[in-house]
């Protein structure tokens, strides 16, 4: 332990941290990340797993800060797509489209994207820290998280997005429960037996989330403005060109003077960012949760303790800060599990890992111990990544913010044109597109009738992980509902979970 | 009738619960009963659906004004639908990056304020983004787009 | 004038066809394309793990590109479906063990038959590994048996998937020495791990790999495996069948061809993986990777799929689950 804290020793990490190839690795990963992201359908796990069979010639540090680079700059990237045409470019950015994306409508996509960027960095950074002091404790804690105490969490969490977003309680709960029913379409986790798959063996692996992800909000979005865009040009082709130009000036309303970020701004969604920042690092830890979880549940929080909880869903900033802070804080954290114990926090903490393992690193407990220089030279990298995620990203913002400003005749057809591309990059199958049809036509019918659509996606993505852990709970307790209160951080859960239930009832009984 | 028909969201809110009760009766004639069987999630969430669905159409029938989105016009949805089912269907016939490009022209054309003048326009700026497109997905990402009768 | 200008016109098109055409006989296996190893389980899996072993052992033997591919996709099924619409030329082969190729497919219809898969190389085999916690109150492997035959039921075990190998190998057990227990299924052997980690269950069944890191730390005790003889990274845990039982189940992990391909290329590309996976530069990687090799040829490796296929068709008929 000495020998850690020596100057020595920490003079070698320093020097070896800061070495030009590496700041170079780095700088390229987070580029790629963020450009990966921001494009709706490819995600940074396609890079990365496009990179693996590079890594193993690659040193190890150097590999490992092109790798993260990524995760990292993909964690922020999928804010900008979510912002700039309201199509969530990660999992983790689906709920930054209920601010973000009506922010732009409202005219200040960069203050929006720059929103997103700080608390991104800053939910990472916090993250990290913890990660490199406190990795143990929190690893320690995570393996107190069992099937029962999973399953609180999930209830936790799809019952409180569903209270809390736009739409009211009881579209929120239909529109949670077709999300739980699609995402039991498939192999059942238990028992392995297909379910709902009609007979196609593609659905075999269940709705594959891209389409889901992209049809629910990008095509039901881009069918609305299309049609929108249409009907406006058309009463101006009408009616003349002589309208044209005040039509146009319509268009392009944008003000950049009106757009500009500020220190005060920041600090006015700094509550929410911390707040997210805390969920996120505590969620990431668990191996399984996801990043999506931590988003949702940063925002339900964040609406939950804010001065101005009526301005989430219209283009509030603090909308947009809590998701972007705890999704991005999962990003530190999910490597706590798998560096302590060799389970790995997230689908992109098992590509690392197998990345770790490629270059003759076995993660689990012996790690640290056995590759001390290099794991600490990773932890200075995984430090200053952060800040070149905040530097790269602050000069590529002004660039996106202008894309989202672009005249809407060009941008939904491409919005459209890159969403079905992006679908079927992900898996080469033209079923893919028609799902994503499908999906389009069922968030446009939802959102016609006003059902809140992150509650779908949501209870989507953990709905799997909600119902393997309700059974697994039920075979552990040989059967007993009883056993899933047999747990003092289920009850916990609960508790608040009826708790805020009860006093968002009040709030809202009150105000009709 | 009429009304339940004219009222979107009453039946939206008809249709969802009937798909709840549909997907309960279902699963209840299902294998595998007991709390530890693959149908008791499925089962939940028809549940849920056909419950709150009974619900929000009691609301609906109460409420003065049908609580829709005015912005979503569902014919005009249809016909984009059909629209981009041409497009797809087009893949296989001439090609992603050609009836890509031709599906752009279209766009910016119809979506011009200008209408047929802005053809020139049109081509030079599909043209443009089909080339980027190509460069992204086909050669940094290597992803394979069925090829056909052009590229 | 005019005819010289036709002739050389023609001249050149002639030599131009006869050119291309000579260059495209040329063409020796494997020289026209990157070679694909398929896998049906997610990057950074142990299936994955290996396939990257394999491809960057074995390329410069090879003499060609080759390219680890994950596709986990429709449980698997996406991968299996991709080998076997590709064309049957040598370049696409699938790597898997025999959950998704041979389990899945004795519970449900699948559009292929057994005998149409070729096994080419085994590389290695994964061994199901009972543990616990390190202070657990079970000492051994029979101290769990006396107990659980004391009171069926007592002890709930985490595997991965259903029906995969470490669940497979857990049955064998259960079956020889007449004992029965709680199953718990989970996403995969880091589940499982972590659940006994946390105290979540009492007992699990994984492979080596996964747990042999947790084992050198004393945060876990393996109690027994299932192979015929010890484990290189487990040398001190002894088998079911030391212990008395009769128990020997592994699952292999082979490179298979689709039917059609041609013979002199499966020949070739046995011939070259087992060279690769022999040198010392194979090994080493491999040690580093926790992978245990076990390289068998085509002849052999036949032999051990022909019987794997017997003996679950044989247990799925016990348990009642195969297809109707």
């Amino acid at each position: 332990m000495d020998a850690i804290f020596s100057l020595d020793f920490m003079l070698t990490v320093v020097q070896e941290a800061f070495r030009l190839e590496i700041i170079i690795f780095a700088a390229l990963g987070v580029f790629t990340g963020v450009t990966v992201g921001a494009i709706p359908g490819i995600s940074g796990d396609i890079a990365i797993a496009l990179l693996l069979p590079f890594v193993y010639n690659l040193h190890p540090v150097p590999a490992l800060g092109l790798l993260l680079g990524i995760y990292k700059g993909n964690m922020f990237g999928g804010a900008i797509s979510a912002i700039t045409f309201g199509v969530p470019g990660t999992g983790g950015a689906v709920v930054t489209v209920e601010d973000g994306y009506p922010a732009k409508k409202n005219g200040y996509p960069k203050k929006a994207m720059l929103t997103a960027l700080y608390s991104s960095v800053t939910g990472d950074i916090i993250s990290t820290v913890i990660l490199v002091f406190l990795a143990l404790p929190l690893a320690m804690i995570a393996l107190k998280f069992g099937p029962r105490e999973y399953f609180s969490l999930y209830v936790f969490a799809i019952l409180i997005i569903s209270f809390l977003l736009q739409g009211g309680m009881k579209k929120g709960l239909v529109t949670a429960a077709i999300g739980l029913l699609i995402g039991c379409i498939g192999l059942d986790p238990i028992t392995g037996a297909t379910r709902l798959t009609f007979g196609f063996s593609l659905l075999r692996g269940g709705m594959p989330l891209i389409p889901l992800l992209i049809g629910v909000f990008a095509i039901s979005e881009v069918m609305t403005q299309f049609i929108k865009t249409w009907h406006r040009n058309r009463s101006i082709s009408i009616k003349g060109l002589s309208e044209l130009s005040s039509k146009q000036s319509e268009e392009n309303s944008y003000d950049p003077s009106k757009d500009i970020m500020s220190f005060k701004v920041y600090l006015s969604t700094l509550k929410a960012t911390i707040t997210g920042s805390a969920i996120g690092t505590f969620i990431g830890a668990l191996p399984g949760a996801g990043s999506s979880l931590a988003a949702f549940v940063s925002y339900g929080m964040a609406k939950r303790f804010s001065s101005c909880p009526e301005q989430f869903g219209k283009g509030s900033l603090e909308g947009v800060a809590a998701p972007e802070a705890g999704n991005s804080a999962t990003v530190g954290s999910s490597m706590i599990p798998l560096i302590t114990f060799g389970i790995p926090g997230s689908a992109t903490a098992a590509l690392i890992g197998a990345a770790f393992m490629l270059m003759g690193m076995q993660p689990g407990p012996m790690m640290m111990q056995d590759n001390m220089p290099i794991m600490y030279t990773f932890f200075v990298v995984i430090l200053y990544a952060s800040i070149m995620n905040w530097g790269i990203s602050y000069f590529l913002i002004p660039f996106y913010a202008k894309i989202a400003m672009i005249k809407p005749r060009f941008i939904y057809p491409s919005v459209f044109i890159l969403a079905i591309l992006g679908t079927y990059a992900s898996r080469n199958s033209i079923i893919d597109i028609w799902l994503l049809l499908v999906a389009g036509l069922l968030g446009t019918l939802l959102k016609k009738a006003k059902y809140p659509l992150g509650p779908l996606v949501l209870a989507y993505i953990i709905g799997p992980g909600a119902e393997r852990s309700l059974r697994q709970a039920l075979l552990i307790g040989r059967g007993e509902w009883g056993s899933l209160l047999k747990s003092p951080i289920a009850i916990g859960f609960y508790a608040v979970t009826v708790v805020v239930i009860i006093l968002i009832t009040k709030v809202s009984f009150k105000k009709s | 009738m009429k009304r339940f028909f004219l009222n979107y969201d009453l039946f939206l809110s008809g249709f969802i619960t009937f798909i709840g009760l549909a997907g309960l009766v279902y699963f209840q004639f299902g294998m595998r009963p007991g709390p530890t069987g693959p149908f008791i999630f499925p089962k939940l969430s028809c549940f849920i659906i056909f419950i709150f669905g009974v619900l929000i159409m009691i609301d609906t029938l109460g409420a003065k004004h049908a609580d829709t989105d005015p912005e979503v016009n569902i014919l005009s949805v249809v016909l984009f639908g059909i629209l981009s089912i041409l497009y797809v269907l087009f893949f296989s016939r001439i090609g992603v990056i050609t009836a890509t490009f031709l599906f752009l022209v279209f766009s910016f054309s119809i979506l011009s304020p200008k209408g047929v003048a802005s053809l020139k326009s049109s081509i030079a700026y599909s043209a443009f983004l089909t080339f980027l497109l190509w460069i992204i997905f086909v050669k940094i990402f290597n992803i394979i787009l069925p090829q056909y009768l052009l590229f | 004038m005019r005819m010289n200008k036709k002739f050389l016109i023609l001249f050149n098109v002639i030599f131009l066809l006869v050119f291309v055409s000579i260059s495209s006989f040329a063409t020796q296996y494997p020289e026209e394309k990157a070679i694909r190893i398929i896998s049906p389980t997610g990057a950074g899996g142990s299936n994955d793990i290996v396939s990257r072993l394999v491809t960057s052992s074995a390329q410069q033997i090879v003499g060609q590109r080759m390219d680890a591919v994950a596709m986990p996709g429709a449980g698997g099924q996406e991968a299996i479906n991709f080998v076997m619409n590709e064309s049957h030329d040598g370049y696409t082969f699938l790597i898997t063990d025999y959950g998704n190729l041979v389990a899945a497919a004795l519970r449900e219809k699948f559009g292929y038959d057994f005998s149409e898969w070729k096994p080419i190389v085994q590389i290695t085999e994964y061994i199901p590994t009972i543990f616990v916690k390190e202070d657990s109150p079970i000492k051994d492997a029979n101290d769990w048996i006396t107990k659980a035959k004391a009171e069926p039921n007592k002890f709930s075990i985490a595997h991965g998937t259903n029906l995969c190998p470490p669940h497979v190998g857990l049955i064998l057990i259960e079956k020889a020495a007449d004992i029965q227990n709680s199953w718990v299924p989970t996403s995969g052997g880091s589940e499982a791990l972590a659940f006994v980690l946390g105290g979540h269950v009492d007992i699990a069944s994984s492979i080596p790999t996964t747990i042999a890191s947790s084992v050198d730390a004393g945060l876990v005790r393996a109690l027994g495996l299932t192979s015929a003889e010890r484990s290189k990274f487990l040398p001190d845990t002894p088998t079911f069948k030391e212990l008395g039982y009769n128990v020997v189940s592994t699952s292999w992990l082979m490179i298979f061809a689709y039917k059609d391909v041609p013979e002199d290329r499966i020949e070739f590309m046995e011939n070259k993986l087992l060279e690769a996976l022999n040198t010392k530069g194979a090994q080493a990687m491999a040690k580093k990777l926790n992978i245990e090799l076990s390289l068998q040829g085509r002849e052999e490796s036949q032999k051990i799929y022909s019987r794997t296929i017997e003996d679950l068709t044989s247990l799925f008929a016990d348990l009642g689950m195969l297809k109707k």
